[in-house]
């Protein structure tokens, strides 16, 4: 399959290993009074089994949407999930009753959102939420919740844990509340963990305690699927990277292939954000993004003709590697990616040698 | 510093040539003041005989003359100032028809309270009137000494009188006719709404906004006295009052309007609390904008999501307490409250006739003026729910 | 410790292309001394009383802005970067008399603003205006776009509707939006659309300084350098001065000539932007720089400072107020140690001082007594350290949280390690060509700077 140009499902990884999650042409809408929105158009990915998948895209994207639907947490109405399927360990969720996926829910997957102070209850201590998480799906006395309760905060780093235990979500800092927001969403021992932009509220020190943290739970056995639009934070956590756009994905890859090589126009606008201070040059200031063909089209400096109407442009493997695929026409049989690639004001110079110093 | 044609200014203003001085007199100001001049005009040359309006005015009339008064100046004013703004909310307001119902039944009841008195005056009693039915249904013929409409054939309990169209709502025990008996309560209700809008709403929206924005002590004085207040009764007191003084509408819409505007005046401080946190208010006070227009502009424009219908909710509430009281039988005896009415619709006094009346046999008496009551305390919660979502531009009709 | 953030001001890639910092700062020099900084900020100190009960007697003060000195001149941009708390954001305020200062000196344009009132606060009212954080809530939701562009105009008293619109109208333009916009209200803009309504409001006026608190952190990607760059171009066009507050060190890199690290209160350092990222200087600055991931997939490597817990600000540590958590404590002058095993024993220290024991050693974490060699192995002390005097201290103090004692542990920690951070409080350093608030920068402090790689 190395020269087959395109894939419908991704294949990125091992043959011989069934994913944990597979979803497969994921479609989410949104209804409002004014209009219909395709928050998710089509989406397919893997997370496999201790792996760290990152989604990465800019707010409005659909990345959280994407993951919202993966368990049905998504409000429904206005949302509306309209196809495609999600294989979790062999079950597909989305024809999964809302009972079983309750109890998936918190015991197999796991959400953690950006905003800690929405996840916890201001009534309660963290210690009543923490044996509330684990009692909902085991079956297990009350001392020993809280045994396993204290066991829990240790583990994701909450000094004193015995003492907090007894103490309301307010007396936390921040960092700390995000951290029990992760104790009560490992609960039920999970093995995927969902993290909706975790470390976007914090400062930036303890973003980097709460980065470790997640890469001790990932050394544990655990997958996770992080979303964030911080491309640094994907860099210091992902194996694997899917970049966003518009409902689809546009590039997928292993983190180093795809950050030493973004190819998608989108990737390198978004690498490009990060250094100077170039403005869009074509920015359109209300434009909706478009509903077919490549959704990034209308602000793609190397927009053809081609590239409007029908289907997202196919999956196709960018310098040679299998697993990097940028859903761009330019890597098709049929066009040359030079232009992209030198286009000089999207170039991401991080991983190769500094031409001069 | 820098040069009037500075092409690296994209426009030169001369501030010191713009004239800060005139900024005193905004219309809304002038309004006010004109108002308040011209009121204590009328009450000088009016008590001292100067002038005569042709009718007298009593201390309740003059409290109601100013209230409208203060109406005019805050709410009028302004609203005809904006013209485009007014329109845009009164069409999103009546843009539901039963919000437009609404409206339109107070626009009716204000409307049939004011003119209506000056037309047909004050109800005369007129015993030998009494409980004629309302056009179209019939009453014991034995009630009347002169029926006016047609007698049907019988005898005795079973003859019957006709209501007519001299009172096509009927009549109560005195011979008052219904119609002038509801618009007596319609007058009744305007004057608790005009009050309460006029003094008790502004009084709360201020302790609320001061209590919010200054904070501090301020704060815990202000709302230390509401929670006082908020703990004593108003009836109470208005009952105390009724012991030694005479008893009037004014003492009661003293004594309920000074005792019941603690709750609105919490929840005016609660959001302003938030508002003034927000980011448009900072960034009003770093261009020097005074508390006083921060309030105006930006605090109570926002906080009009709660505010709007907890002072309806109030207004209701005032004409409902007003016509309870009445039902009770704690009002002055010559105002006609649709509460007395409806009271003595289900407990008909003697007439010294010897007659002893089931209340269904003169339900017009109670039914008409319920009915009253009820649509306009609807209406009131209709109106503060549609005019809490017109004043709204977030939400879309 | 490799941070790529250096190597990316390095490479070709971004500093040619785009006239940055590095142009901006040089033309800066060019300045003639003579002329006064537009902004003078002195010793500026902003307290909070902490009051209780119903006289709202004081019990204490939060130091939120303790001692700041900077200026900034004119058309020039200055960061203040920080973590939560370091009060920048206060400082913002202060200089703009938003909050009121509790001592120290603002000079604007050469005058005093402490007591300005009337006329002449209202001038300056004009000249400097403020951008605040949250585009969602920056506007008036009951105001059109317009109504609130043109508010500035109003407030200072232009009464001609017509001049209003018109300037109001231009200024959408500029910054991107039509003149279409102006009656449409808050809500049907995008987030970055509204921070760009933010810009033209700040602008009406004709500023000569722009305070912007986190202007684009509720922004992300493509929209947050957008508007950073329409911010950046609108200032050189007008020549305006900003004082921008950020907690994203990648975003003042970008935008500005200058910047000020805050900690609890305090700069502790400041300098041109790319001599200060490039080669930080305090162990504060080092220790958010390093914080930041890199962009670089296998650099994964984050810096750890000793201790997690940031102080209480109204009861800042004495000394150097980032000892407790400073990875380059100085050690005690006769103590020589290696720089690890140092810094082992300086965390093994502050940890138990700000007691963030770790589970393995709390006092009830188990029926299992903790042992000493748990403890040692916990803080990863070895169990012979080569200078007798900290050998005893940690002895005395691994026995004494084995008999479960904190209290004396950390009493005979801080007897057998003091440091100079902790005893005296640094003045801004002269070792280094821009003020350092560290004692390794102080000559007459026997430690020399550590290197940075």
């Amino acid at each position: 399959m190395s020269t087959q140009p395109h894939t419908t499902t991704p294949q990125d990884r091992s043959d011989d290993e069934e994913p944990l999650l597979s979803v497969d042409d994921l479609r989410t809408r949104i209804r409002t009074e004014r209009e219909t929105i395709h928050a998710v158009d089509g989406v397919s990915f893997t997370v496999n089994r201790g792996e760290t998948v990152c989604l990465v895209g800019e707010s409005g994207s659909g990345k959280s949407v994407t993951c919202e639907s993966l368990t049905g947490i998504v409000p429904q109405p206005p949302a509306e999930i309209i196809g495609g399927t999600v294989e979790f360990k062999g079950r597909n969720l989305l024809e999964a009753s809302e009972s079983t996926l309750r109890s998936i829910r918190g015991t197999e997957i796991a959400h953690v959102f950006q905003n800690p102070q929405s996840a916890l209850d201001p009534v309660y201590t963290v210690g009543d939420q923490l044996v509330e998480a684990i009692t909902i799906h085991e079956e297990i006395s009350e001392s020993d919740a809280r045994e396993r309760a204290s066991e829990l905060l240790r583990q994701v780093g909450i000094p004193n844990a015995p003492t907090r235990i007894d103490d309301y979500p307010h007396e936390f800092s921040g960092g700390m509340q995000q951290r029990v927001a992760i104790a009560i969403a490992l609960a039920a021992d999970p093995a995927l963990l969902i993290a909706d932009e975790p470390t976007t509220a914090v400062d930036v020190t303890v973003q980097a305690r709460l980065i470790e943290l997640l890469r001790e739970l990932t050394d544990g056995g655990m997958s996770v699927l992080l979303i964030t639009h911080d491309l640094r934070v994907a860099a210091a956590l992902a194996d694997r990277v899917l970049v966003m756009f518009g409902g689809t994905i546009v590039e997928r890859g292993p983190i180093e292939a795809l950050y030493s090589q973004p190819a998608h126009p989108y990737t390198r606008s978004l690498f490009d954000s990060y250094d100077g201070l170039s403005r869009r040059g074509d920015r359109s200031a209300r434009g909706d993004i478009p509903t077919d063909g490549c959704r990034f089209r209308d602000e793609c400096p190397h927009a053809i003709d081609a590239c409007a109407g029908g289907d997202q442009p196919p999956f196709y493997t960018v310098d040679d590697r299998k697993t990097h695929g940028a859903s761009c026409l330019y890597y098709g049989p049929e066009h040359d990616p030079a232009p992209i690639l030198h286009d000089d004001a999207a170039v991401n110079t991080l991983i190769e040698e500094p031409t001069d110093d | 510093m820098s040069e009037p044609d500075d092409p690296n200014r994209f426009e030169r203003v001369d501030w010191d040539e713009i004239d800060r001085s005139g900024r005193l007199h905004t219309p809304t100001r002038t309004a006010f003041i004109v108002a308040m001049v011209l009121f204590a005009a009328l009450y000088a040359l009016e008590s001292s005989n100067v002038i005569s309006l042709g009718w007298r005015l009593e201390l309740l009339d003059w409290v109601i003359l100013l209230g409208v008064a203060v109406l005019l100046s805050l709410v009028v004013v302004p609203a005809v100032r904006q013209r485009d703004l007014t329109l845009r909310v009164l069409g999103r307001l009546v843009s539901r028809p039963i919000h437009a119902a609404a409206v339109g039944f107070l626009a009716v009841l204000s409307f049939v309270a004011v003119v209506g008195p000056i037309i047909v005056g004050s109800p005369e009693l007129a015993f030998q009137h009494r409980f004629h039915a309302p056009y179209g249904f019939t009453s014991e013929a034995g009630w009347h000494a002169d029926c006016l409409g047609t007698m049907t054939a019988g005898e005795g309990v079973t003859r019957y009188c006709e209501g007519s169209l001299t009172y096509p709502l009927g009549t109560d025990h005195r011979g008052h006719p219904l119609g002038h008996l509801l618009i007596e309560g319609a007058r009744i209700a305007l004057y608790v709404l005009v009050f309460t809008a006029a003094f008790v709403v502004p009084l709360a929206a201020i302790v609320g906004i001061l209590a919010g924005f200054r904070g501090g002590r301020i704060d815990d004085l202000l709302m230390g006295y509401v929670d006082i207040q908020l703990c004593i009764p108003a009836i109470v007191v208005f009952f105390i009052g009724y012991m030694y003084w005479n008893v009037s509408l004014l003492l009661l819409l003293v004594m309920f309007g000074l005792f019941s505007w603690g709750g609105i005046a919490r929840l005016v401080r609660s959001e302003t609390l938030q508002r003034r946190e927000d980011g448009y208010v900072l960034v009003a006070r770093s261009l020097g904008a005074s508390p006083l227009y921060i309030a105006k502009r930006h605090i109570v424009p926002n906080i009009t999501n709660t505010l709007i219908p907890a002072v309806f909710h109030l207004l209701a509430l005032l004409v409902l307490v007003e016509a309870g009281v009445a039902f009770l039988g704690f009002h002055h005896i010559e105002l006609y409250s649709w509460g007395s009415t409806i009271q003595e619709g289900l407990d008909p006094p003697l007439t010294g006739i010897g007659f002893v009346m089931d209340p269904h046999e003169i339900w017009w008496v109670s039914t008409f003026p319920a009915i009253a009551l009820t649509l306009t305390l609807a209406s009131l919660k209709l109106v503060g729910d549609g005019l809490r979502d017109a004043l709204d531009p977030r939400r879309t009709h | 410790m490799t941070d790529h953030s250096t190597d990316r001001s390095r490479s070709p890639a971004v500093q040619p292309d785009h006239d940055t910092q590095s142009d901006a700062a040089g033309d800066r020099a060019a300045v003639p001394d003579d002329s006064h900084p537009l902004l003078e900020v002195e010793n500026l100190e902003t307290h909070f009383p902490i009051t209780r009960g119903l006289l709202r007697r004081e019990v204490g003060r939060v130091r939120a802005v303790d001692g700041v000195s900077f200026e900034i001149r004119d058309g020039e941009a200055f960061g203040l970067v920080g973590e939560s708390g370091s009060g920048k954001t206060t400082t913002a305020l202060s200089a703009l008399r938003l909050e009121e200062p509790t001592g120290g000196e603002i000079r604007f344009d050469g005058d005093s603003i402490m007591s300005l009132s009337g006329a002449d606060l209202r001038a300056f009212r004009r000249r400097a205006q403020l951008v605040v954080q949250d585009p969602n809530e920056a506007f008036n939701p009951r105001l059109t776009i317009g109504q609130a562009v043109a508010e500035p105009l109003a407030l200072h008293g232009m009464d001609d509707a017509d001049r209003r619109q018109a300037i109001v109208t231009d200024l959408l333009e500029r910054v991107g939006l039509s003149a279409d916009d102006v009656d449409r209200y808050p809500h049907e803009f995008s987030g970055g659309e509204k921070q760009r309504i933010a810009i033209a409001r700040a602008l009406v006026l004709n500023p000569d300084l722009i305070v912007a608190d986190e202007p684009t952190s509720a922004l992300d990607g493509r929209v947050q350098s957008d508007v950073l760059a329409l911010l950046d171009e609108l200032r050189r066009e007008f020549d305006i001065a900003v004082l921008f507050i950020s907690h994203d060190i990648d975003v003042v890199r970008r935008f500005c000539d200058r910047i000020g690290v805050m900690y609890l209160g305090e700069i502790v350092e400041q300098g041109p932007t790319d001599e200060v990222l490039e080669a930080p200087a305090h162990p504060y600055t080092r220790t958010l720089l390093g914080s930041v991931p890199s962009l670089d997939p296998s650099d994964r490597e984050l810096v750890r400072p000793l201790t997690d817990t940031i102080p209480d600000p109204s009861d800042p540590p004495s000394g150097c107020r980032f000892h407790t958590r400073c990875p380059e404590l100085i050690p005690p002058e006769d103590v020589d140690l290696d720089r690890e095993l140092w810094q082992t024993i300086a965390a093994f220290r502050f940890t138990l001082q700000a007691d963030e024991l770790p589970a393995a050693i709390e006092p009830d974490a188990g029926t299992t007594a903790v042992d000493e060699a748990t403890v040692r192995e916990t803080f990863g002390l070895p169990s012979d350290i080569p200078d007798e005097r900290v050998d005893r201290g940690v002895d005395d103090a691994v026995d004494a949280i084995v008999r479960g004692d904190l209290e004396v542990a950390r009493d005979r920690l801080a007897e057998a390690i003091p440091t100079v951070c902790e005893r005296s409080t640094p003045s801004d350093g002269t070792d280094c060509e821009r003020p350092v608030r560290c004692h390794r920068y102080d000559p007459s402090v026997d430690a020399e700077p550590l290197s940075w790689p």
